[in-house]
């Protein structure tokens, strides 16, 4: 990956990004966003687009071990990057403690909001494994959901706390 | 919603970038790109080439020094807002990174590019102000340091020249009993603020504020420096009534536009408040 590097607004770019552990190779134009290049290019549709403005967080991913708004971050920035999004954190088959933790405080109800949401919440325990209430809330604030109210998202990241700590003990 | 066309060039340093906007004036920074994207959506602005200073090395630096802090174009807000001995020094910092955007916006967002953008609401301007900060810019003639205060100059307008780049923000480090903070009044979390007040105060050992000076945002067409405020402050100890008195001069010095975020006269209303309680935030301390 040059650090130099320039491309027209006509011409396409070769960018090499590794996403869920898999580098891939693609030409896109300079002005894609990331978001598009993961759903569109990738296939991998857990990536949503729901306000595409940069608040609704729908569209978060984690980028060299930092969340971000995909939507808010262009293709081409990412090229040389490790990606990850809610499809790579499910390993063989088997979800995600964060995941489970979702599903079984039943913190979703149309799921459009979720992977995003899962997603913030693995930077934040990643950066934080023992956040209070009010850091919960404080974390999550730049993931909006219309159904549930948040009470059950609080709850299911309470308990992923609580499952992470257990598989750490063994 | 997909930007306009553009070109794209990845800079290795930031003379780099000089060079390119010295010959291309509809060329564009792109930093932490998290203003500069929705503005691209909307179709706000269509530059010709975005100028990706974000592989720079060396640019993300917060060094603390005797004298100064520097911090280097390409710091987070988030570095900011996890940064232990910046609160030591001046708990406003992480008080204003904190209250950006949300937690993902912070993550790339810098606080020069902040400053670049100079929306009337944002931030930083209102903290910087009242820390008596600079920008550090970098252009064809080499480089020169402008107060934030000078520096920007209206709505979306900076005293950036062409072919210019802030290449570090310069907070001096004031000796002496030193008391700073932010406050903000927001309608919802990440929202801009309806108003901003940082407080920067110098004590005597018996109480007398030796020094003051406030930065206001969201309360006029740019932020800014509120002087008279200062003056009911100075060479007084702080009581209610004199704490009253200056966030009454903060109102009359403000000048709010009624938007969204509330009516002219509300605001007004609410830099009274938003000085008082930061004024009183930074006493606790």
């Amino acid at each position: 990956m040059a650090t130099t590097l320039k491309v027209g607004p006509e011409e396409r770019v070769r960018i090499r990004v590794k996403v869920n552990g898999v580098w891939y190779e693609r030409d896109v134009e300079p002005r894609k966003l990331l978001v598009h290049f993961l759903r569109e290019d990738l296939g991998l549709t857990s990536v949503h687009v729901g306000c595409d403005t940069g608040h609704c967080g729908a569209c978060t991913v984690i980028m060299n071990g930092i969340s971000v708004k995909s939507c808010q971050v262009l293709a081409v920035q990412a090229d040389g990057a490790e990606i990850l999004t809610l499809e790579g954190l499910t390993k063989d088959g088997k979800l995600h403690p964060i995941q489970e933790a979702f599903w079984e405080k039943h913190a979703l109800q149309c799921g459009y909001c979720t992977p995003g949401f899962v997603m913030e919440t693995y930077w934040l325990l990643s950066e934080n494994p023992n956040p209070t209430e009010e850091e919960i809330r404080r974390g999550l604030s730049g993931n909006l959901c219309r159904c549930t109210g948040y009470q059950n998202i609080i709850e299911a990241v309470k308990l992923a706390i609580q499952k992470l700590k257990e598989l750490k003990a063994v | 919603m997909y930007p306009p066309k553009f070109g794209y060039i990845r800079v290795a340093s930031l003379d780099e970038a000089v060079k390119v906007l010295e010959t291309d004036e509809n060329a564009k920074i792109l930093a932490g790109g998290q203003s500069l994207m929705p503005m691209l959506k909307f179709r706000l602005i269509r530059p010709s080439y975005l100028v990706d200073i974000n592989r720079v090395s060396n640019l993300s630096y917060i060094s603390i020094e005797s004298d100064k802090i520097r911090i280097g174009a390409l710091a987070r807000h988030h570095q900011v807002e996890v940064n232990r001995d910046l609160w030591k020094i001046y708990p406003a910092l992480l008080e204003t990174a904190v209250q950006i955007g949300d937690p993902q916006i912070r993550n790339l967002g810098t606080m020069a590019g902040s400053l670049a953008h100079a929306d009337p609401a944002a931030d930083w301007p209102a903290t910087l102000i009242a820390l008596r900060a600079s920008v550090k810019i970098l252009g064809p003639s080499g480089t020169r340091e402008v107060p934030v205060e000078d520096f920007i100059t209206g709505p979306f307008t900076t005293a950036l020249g062409k072919g210019e780049v802030i290449s570090e923000i310069v907070i001096p480090r004031l000796s002496g009993n030193i008391k700073s903070s932010y406050v903000k009044l927001e309608r919802k979390a990440g929202d801009f603020a309806v108003v901003g007040v940082a407080v920067t105060l110098r004590l005597s050992s018996e109480g007398y504020v030796e020094d003051a000076s406030i930065g206001i945002t969201a309360a006029g067409p740019r932020p800014f420096r509120a002087r008279e405020t200062e003056k009911a402050l100075i060479g007084r100890k702080l009581t209610d009534d004199v704490i009253e008195e200056a966030a009454e001069r903060a109102m009359k010095e403000s000048s709010p536009i009624s938007d969204i975020r509330g009516s002219a006269e509300y605001k007004r209303a609410m830099v009274k408040v938003i000085t008082r309680r930061a004024i009183k935030n930074a006493l606790s301390r």
